[in-house]
């Protein structure tokens, strides 16, 4: 039989083993159509930075879209030459639809239900199931109505070849007529409760399917927030505001509050992430004029013990978006990329169109032309993310579907492209993907 | 040890014993059949999970994508690999030297190694696929595409297009 005959996944095995000699490759790209997509979608690029030191996209959860749990993925579409990422998750053995929601992501790896995945080297691990908590027993039982979890995921292959887990429960706090008796029991419950258990897991130390430990924090948690690593995702809180709280790897936890200046009565859009100067929040208030605030985290002593929030950006963004100008016509360099494991192909993945189109590290200002309009900015303005090596803000729109960029440090306005999330006023989670090659987690 | 689970582990080792010594029947596509050491056919993770789940390993299992020239090969490998466990640096290096002239044969016929690659992909014995698509792989190295082509007998379907881009992707990579 002739090798055309090799299925592809014999085909990529073979090609992933030219990964080092990255002449090779680009031969085997000129060899045939076939050979081409699958070393473009399937094998490694021919120098990647094996740090997670680029941004290939976004991952967002879709909370409120009822077709779908899996995690959409938000990028440049065409084949990006240096960051190519596979997105879809037809690698995971049978796991259904339900068990693929996002959770977190950290330095490349994405936490869903019950699995850890690296996109980019398609490598995945199945998380065992952990026990729930419940408030059973405590002197919060007659308080707690419901309760829940949210799970968040460290790793930082700078400092260790380990990631972590942590499973933090959510409580839901009836608001009889005792509230204020409430709120002095529940606050006398501090957080992080001891003993803070997670547990480690070693890069390729776990099997598919093998059972080990999960980190769980027992005790009752009103907040939410965590990230780590100095990175940081969020939810809010049910008592005192919202929660930030800093884990550093060395297994210390500190507790740091959201920014003092933030009026959680609007119920602003709440955003935490690693921006090129550090740690940052963001927040959107739509009672305020779309008003944008960025604080940054900033360490008042050195070693960390003491941190405080420098607000470092504060604008309107309908004032900014009332002077933008753009075209509806032209390319629209990002698009939401296939993530299902069918075979049923993103008409506008194939899609001739392969402009490299937005490039994150072009700074010239854009030259506004006569076809262009105003933007008319209407609705809900959600936070997609932070661009991890850049001054700049992702922003979405979910009323008109519209994905932008903001460059903090002059202002300037970039057209990214359209996504649809479904009947939601915003967007569930969502984390700069930043691809990491290194490591075996199977 | 606690003393009472003496009995228990010798009882875990006659049964290990009796495992390892089980013979497991393969049978290739055309109905010939293959009697191995249990042993030899884990090499085959997805044989291996089928017994491990119980499966009917007394009525063997058949392999419906295998021929029977190709599992002859394949169990040869599997014999080598699975019913000794190499100790010493000799040992070592005879394993060592069987794979070399396994895949030296292998490679003087390519339609055969792309038949035992594709076996050692469905069956899943990790070092037979290792070593097989290193071999393939080995075989591009230093080629031209058209070389590639020629050797591995693919059609050339790239339109102009096409080649202009790989030329442009390949300056920027």
């Amino acid at each position: 039989m002739a090798a055309e005959l090799l299925p592809d996944d014999v085909l990529e095995f073979i090609l992933r083993r030219l990964a080092l000699s990255p002449r090779s490759l680009a031969a085997c790209r000129g060899v045939c159509k076939a050979w081409r997509a699958i070393i473009d979608t399937r094998c490694p690029p021919p120098h990647p930075d094996l740090l997670p030191l680029s941004l290939a996209g976004i991952f967002f959860a879709n909370f409120y879209c009822p077709i779908e749990d899996l995690p959409g993925f938000f990028a440049r579409r065409g084949r990006h030459h240096r960051a190519r990422i596979f997105p879809k998750l037809n690698y995971l053995d049978d796991a259904p639809i339900s068990k693929l929601e996002a959770h977190d992501h950290c330095n490349g790896l994405l936490l869903l239900d019950e699995y850890i995945v690296n996109p980019a080297t398609r490598r995945w691990v199945r998380l065992p199931l952990t026990p729930e908590w419940s408030p059973a027993g405590s002197d919060l039982e007659a308080m707690v109505t419901d309760s829940s979890r949210e799970e968040y995921l460290v790793f930082d292959p700078t400092v260790s070849p380990h990631y972590e887990v942590f499973s933090i429960p959510e409580l839901v706090f009836c608001r009889g007529d005792d509230k204020d008796n409430t709120e002095s029991v529940v606050r006398q419950h501090e957080w992080p409760p001891s003993p803070c258990k997670s547990i480690r897991r070693r890069k390729g130390g776990g099997r598919k399917g093998h059972s080990s430990g999960k980190g769980r924090l027992p005790g009752p948690l009103l907040m939410c927030t965590t990230h780590l690593g100095w990175q940081v995702t969020t939810s809010t809180a049910s008592i005192g505001g919202v929660h930030f709280i800093i884990t550093l790897l060395d297994d210390k936890y500190q507790v740091i509050k959201s920014p003092s200046d933030i009026n959680l009565n609007n119920h602003p859009y709440i955003y935490l992430g690693r921006s090129k100067k550090g740690v940052c929040c963001a927040s959107i208030d739509h009672k305020q004029h779309q008003r944008l605030q960025v604080w940054l985290l900033h360490e008042v002593l050195h070693g960390g013990d003491q941190m405080e929030w420098v607000l470092i950006h504060d604008v309107s963004l309908e004032q900014i978006m009332a002077d933008f100008r753009w075209n509806p016509e032209a390319v629209k360099p990002w698009i939401k990329h296939n993530t299902y494991r069918g075979d049923n192909k993103n008409n506008e993945e194939i899609s001739e169109d392969e402009s490299p189109g937005w490039d994150s590290e072009d700074d010239s200002i854009i030259v506004y032309t006569e076809d262009m309009v105003r933007w008319d900015m209407n609705g809900y303005t959600c936070i997609l993310g932070l661009h991890p090596f850049r001054e700049i803000i992702f922003l979405f729109n979910s009323y008109q579907d519209r994905v932008w960029a903001y460059h903090l440090y002059n202002s300037k306005v970039e057209f990214l492209g359209m996504l649809w999330v479904g009947f939601s006023e915003e967007i569930g989670r969502s984390f700069s993907y930043t691809p990491c090659w290194i490591g075996d987690l199977s | 040890m606690a003393s009472g689970s003496g009995a228990a582990a010798a009882a875990a080792d006659a049964e290990e014993k009796e495992s390892g010594s089980r013979m497991i029947t393969l049978t290739s596509n055309e109905g010939k059949a293959f009697v191995v050491t249990e042993a030899s056919a884990r090499q085959s993770a997805t044989i291996r999970s089928m017994v491990d789940d119980g499966g009917c390993v007394d009525k063997g299992f058949p392999l419906p994508n295998v021929d029977s020239k190709t599992l002859a090969r394949v169990i040869q490998y599997s014999d080598e690999h699975g019913n000794k466990e190499p100790h010493t640096v000799d040992e070592r290096a005879a394993l060592a030297k069987f794979d070399r002239d396994f895949i030296a044969e292998l490679d003087a016929d390519k339609a055969f190694l792309y038949d035992v690659t594709m076996a050692a992909n469905y069956l899943h014995i990790q070092g037979l696929l290792a070593l097989t698509t290193q071999c393939v792989a080995d075989t591009i190295k230093g080629k031209t595409p058209e070389e590639i082509r020629t050797a591995f007998g693919i059609e050339y379907d790239l339109t102009a297009q096409d080649e202009k881009e790989i030329k442009e992707e390949d300056t920027h990579a």
